[in-house]
């Protein structure tokens, strides 16, 4: 049996990939012939635009603003958005195959749950890749207009930010495939992005008012101190944590720190994805 | 082509399929028929390898799913029942999109011949999700097509279709067993199992109740042999004298020249019945042998079962 | 039904893992801050070098570490004293004035395993003249401890002895003015009828620690290990440390920049490839710094042995002493455009209700000593893009000198927004071509 395998593990990993990169055709044209996309990108754009005005406005005010990267900030958090929003998207689309029946015709086919959930995972990592463009060109745009330095840490933050999209997409395919069904899928991602990220919010609100504060309850302090170590466990499974330490690395040419984070994000995202996969086939295309 | 041994499958309690033997030969017409809930969906996801069974083995091509289900698949074309598609693409960005999955040769000539043959070619670039049930059911059969399969699987695929669309599937999948592909059909639609399958097997409650050619189905189902005689004369006292014959079960009388006469099954009786009809001076018309229906054949056998089914479903909610 | 029931039973298991949280943060018992526990424990006083003055903190037995300047010398005391955990802070603080008291021995420096240094405690005073702390400081050590000790002592005793004669002298003063004044009748009097005041005495600025005990060294930047070996020979528990001795890793020039505009507050660049912008027609003052950077970790835990938000990946640029001498150019593809040199300025502050301040050119009449010394540039928009850097009387430019000024287009910030509508311009232009391309129609039968 060993031999018979061997003999067909290169036609099987290349019919591996013809079906995955068609499943991505699929998924990425049928994305991007939707106005939600652009939406979101749209929408994380003008988040950048209000804070870069901000920084314009705080010139104005002060005559004077001195910054290293005035476009990270603004970039990060429409890289995050668009992001985040595929990975819903992703999250969205594994489970609709799933429920209308289109996955089980594909799986008649050349395809099966690893090709399927890889083809759609490479499928959004593509429009990732062309919304960066679009977001490469705001970001040249809005250089030339307010004459602000475009170094090439913009570019290397641009091209890390592809590490957290896939990490976050991969993410969005694990709830689907945990989740099952559509609505289910989305409360699954939420709540678990609600509640790391709840932690890492409520560990700062509760350091600032303990800081503030002359006294502290017993139980406070107890809180406090539950919150700090959950919050830094949940850095080193959060890409978006993981991202901004590769920024604060590319920021101050620490290139040792952003290769570090960029290996921790390549696991996160292989765990991910594998994981989603191994779980898939567990459970089956029916559910 | 296919072969099936033991194969079982549980849902709980409840056994889908239970011990399944199936042997399907390459190049023929092969009818899986059974009534409602009797496994056939369930088994033909088995051998596509989408359920896992719980006992026994199908092997396709001489080769489980799992020893290379890539290969495999590119040689079965599968047309389920359930209309799924991606509403959002076009007919022909749809099979373009199996095409490749496929790796069709010559794919846009193989989608727009078959998009002609089933006249939805003028429609090539509408989406599909403006297509009616029958264009569905169509683009489908195209779909399970497109490869070329040695293999073709259809799980009702006439169902919503109009006489001519009927007709359109009927040629196509006569053209393919021409070509020598084999044909595995699931259908309730028995008329057309009954006018393209060479071999048909009924299953219910998950077990084979029969598996045997057309003929043999429909004959050995009905237990009897009915032979009709056009008369050109009446004879008086004919009737009760051919009841008394011995290899004649049965005289109805259709009209006053017509007449329907059941003989035994084991042989041929039209040869003696034309000679006592003539030492009785009776002048024929015509003389033919009708031909059992496959869905009177279904029916008396599977009857039994359906009622079986009835009381367990019956007694289970008693239970409850 | 069993998906819903699935969905369900997820939430309520968040919830149920949330609320231990929610009810302790509800718990909150308004009842003062807890009394901590003391215990006596062994510590390291620390008097470490910051690159421009002493820094005080102390090492309680949760630092493993402690981290001090290369090249430079530093002090580390053993002693015993009441220590206790301030969980507000979530830090060790000590009681010096509960207990105070040195520990004899010897501090062991090794590195790996192998002891590289043995010191003796010896007396040291680190002293200062406030007006300019970096300049003047001073660390006295050994047979010189007692000396310098004994100058300031010195030193303020004749602070005291001519504020005495100063108060005596004024009181004389006053004492004559008044009899002045009485025996005028009435007569007008000139200046030149009174007698000269007595000159105020300048205030005592100089500082200086009480002479005390500890171990002075200075070692090349490295990772070492310390311990006290006490009089009997063991070693004293608690005081074996990590010591990490750190340089700086780079050396540039930093700017205070301050604009001209009241109403406005100055700003550091301190990255040397931080860029500076300011709005067209604005005028900027450069006044340049010496900076170095340093591991952040480090140079955080030299000036706090306790803190944690530091990173060890990290750096930090530190500024110390102005920078003088150098004249400031304006590069223009590469070469010198525009060369001026440091003038002194003088800050008016506005007393009115107006507030604010006026950048003036200093010429000794507004104060003693200018405010600042530094770069005047003016930007427009003419001009949007200005790169500077100082360069040394040999024309060469001071490394980590450069900076990029930018003229910021501010007036761009609503038309900033049509170009976030770019996303939505791409997805039109897709969106119709494709509906272009096919029928969206509805077949029926």
């Amino acid at each position: 049996m060993k031999k018979h395998f061997a003999s067909n593990s290169a036609t099987t990993i290349q019919a591996f990939f013809r079906s995955a990169l068609a499943v991505q055709t699929r998924n990425s044209n049928s994305t991007l012939y939707s106005a939600g996309i652009y939406l979101a990108t749209f929408l994380g754009l003008l988040a950048a635009t209000l804070v870069l005005n901000n920084n314009l406005q705080a010139t104005t005010k002060n005559m004077l603003f001195i910054s290293q990267q005035p476009l990270f900030l603004p970039l990060l958090i429409s890289v995050s958005f668009l992001a985040l929003l595929l990975a819903v998207m992703a999250s969205i689309n594994v489970s609709r195959e799933r429920d209308r029946g289109t996955l089980e015709v594909l799986v008649y086919g050349p395809v099966n749950e690893a090709t399927f959930l890889f083809g759609v995972f490479i499928g959004y990592l593509k429009i990732y890749l062309e919304m960066l463009l679009i977001i490469l060109v705001w970001a040249n745009l809005v250089t030339w207009l307010l004459h602000l330095a475009f170094s090439l840490k913009i570019l290397v933050m641009l091209l890390s930010s592809v590490l957290m999209a896939a990490a976050l997409i991969a993410f969005g395919i694990l709830t689907a495939v945990l989740g099952g069904k559509a609505r289910t899928a989305l409360v699954f991602f939420f709540v678990i992005v609600l509640v790391l990220g709840g932690i890492q919010i409520a560990d700062q609100i509760v350091t600032i008012l303990l800081q503030a504060s002359d006294s502290a309850s017993n139980s406070m302090i107890f809180l406090r101190n539950a919150l700090m170590t959950l919050s830094s466990g949940i850095q080193w499974i959060s890409p978006y944590s993981q991202f901004t330490l590769m920024m604060d690395g590319i920021a101050d040419s620490i290139w040792r720190t952003y290769f570090v984070h960029l290996a921790i994000m390549l696991v996160q995202t292989l765990a991910l994805i594998i994981g989603g996969i191994k779980i898939f086939e567990r459970k089956g295309v029916r559910g | 082509m296919i072969e099936i041994n033991e194969l079982t499958k549980t849902f709980g309690s409840h056994t889908a399929v239970d011990h399944l033997n199936l042997k399907i030969q390459p190049g023929e017409i092969y009818g899986f028929l059974g009534p409602n809930g009797a496994g056939k969906t369930t088994t033909l996801m088995m051998i596509m390898g989408v359920l896992k069974p719980d006992g026994g083995e199908a092997r396709l091509f001489g080769k489980r799913m799992f020893e290379d289900p890539f290969g495999i698949r590119n040689q079965i074309g599968m047309v389920a029942e359930s209309l799924n598609f991606y509403d959002e693409m076009t007919a022909l960005e749809y099979l373009q999109f199996f095409a490749r999955l496929y790796q069709v040769p010559e794919p846009q000539k193989r989608i727009q011949e078959l998009l002609e043959k089933m006249n939805l070619w003028q429609w090539h670039d509408v989406l599909v999700g403006g297509y009616s049930t029958g264009m569905r059911r169509k683009l489908g059969v195209i779909r399970g097509l497109l490869h070329s399969p040695r293999l073709l699987i259809l799980d009702e695929p006439v169902s919503g279709l109009d006489p001519f669309g009927i007709v359109q599937i009927r040629q196509l999948l006569l053209e393919e067993k021409a070509r020598g592909t084999t044909i595995l059909i699931s259908s309730h639609i028995l008329s057309e199992v009954e006018r393209t399958a060479d071999r048909v097997c009924i299953i219910a409650k998950g077990r084979l109740v029969v598996e045997d050619s057309m003929d043999r189905i429909r004959q050995d189902a009905a237990g009897k042999r009915q032979i009709e005689i056009e008369m050109v004369n009446q004879v008086a006292g004919l009737l009760p004298a051919l009841q008394a014959l011995p290899f004649v079960t049965g005289v109805a009388s259709r009209n006053e020249q017509t007449l329907i006469i059941d003989t035994l099954a084991d042989r041929e009786y039209r040869a003696d019945l034309g000679i006592e009809l003539a030492a009785r001076g009776v002048v024929l018309q015509g003389m033919k042998a009708l031909e059992a229906s496959l869905e009177e054949a279904f029916i008396t056998l599977t009857e039994s079962y359906v009622e079986d089914l009835k009381q367990d479903r019956l007694g289970g909610k008693e239970q409850e | 039904m069993k998906t819903m029931t699935k969905a369900f039973s997820f939430q309520k298991l968040v919830i149920r893992l949330l609320l231990p949280f929610i009810v302790l943060a509800l718990t909150v018992n308004t009842a003062s801050a807890v009394t901590p526990d003391s215990n006596d424990a062994f510590v390291y006083a620390i008097s470490a070098f910051d690159g421009q003055v002493y820094r005080s903190s102390f090492a309680p037995a949760n630092t493993e570490t402690i981290y001090l300047m290369a090249g430079e010398n530093n002090v580390l005391s053993s002693k015993k004293t009441e220590v206790y955990f301030w969980p507000l802070t979530q830090t060790y603080n000590a009681d010096w004035l509960a207990q105070n008291d040195f520990v004899d021995g010897t501090l062991e420096i090794l590195q790996g395993n192998k002891v590289i240094q043995t010191l003796q405690q010896q007396p040291y005073v680190i002293q200062y003249d406030s007006v300019d702390p970096v300049a003047t400081r001073n660390l006295a050590y050994g047979d010189d401890a007692d000396a310098a000790y004994e100058n300031f002592l010195q030193q303020r005793k004749d602070y005291q002895d001519r504020q005495s004669q100063y108060t005596m002298d004024y009181q004389a003063y006053s004492d004559e003015v008044s009899r002045i004044v009485s025996e005028a009748n009435g007569e007008p009097l000139t200046t030149a009828d009174f007698p000269s005041e007595p000159e105020t005495v300048p205030d005592f600025t100089l500082y200086s620690t009480e002479i005390t005990n500890g171990f002075v060294f200075a070692l090349p930047a490295g990772d070492y290990s310390i311990r006290l070996r006490l009089p009997d020979g063991s070693i004293q528990d608690g005081s074996e440390k990590g010591l990490v001795v750190f340089t700086q890793l780079r050396q540039a020039i930093s700017y205070k920049v301050i604009p001209a505009e009241r109403w406005t507050a100055p700003d550091y660049a301190q990255e040397p490839d931080g860029v500076i912008y300011a709005p067209n027609n604005s005028t900027l003052y450069l006044v340049p710094y010496m900076e170095y950077e340093y591991n952040q970790q480090a140079y955080q835990r030299m000036i706090d042995p306790q803190e944690t938000e530091s990173r060890a990946d990290q750096r930090m640029w530190v500024s110390f002493d102005p920078y003088s001498g150098g004249q400031m150019i304006v590069l223009k593809n590469g070469t010198a455009d525009q060369a001026f040199d440091a003038v002194a300025y003088y800050v008016s502050q506005s007393s009115s209700s107006g507030l604010g301040y006026d950048i003036e050119l200093f010429d000794g009449s507004q104060s003693s000593t200018p405010s600042f010394t530094g770069y005047r540039l003016d930007l427009t928009a003419q001009n949007p893009r200005y790169q500077i850097a100082l360069r040394n009387a040999d024309g060469s430019i001071i490394k980590g000198s450069e900076r990029q000024v930018r003229v910021l287009n501010t007036y761009m910030s609503q038309p900033l927004y049509a170009v976030a509508f770019l996303p939505l311009l791409a997805g039109f232009i897709v969106i119709i071509s494709r509906r272009a391309s096919v029928k969206k129609i509805k077949i029926e039968g």
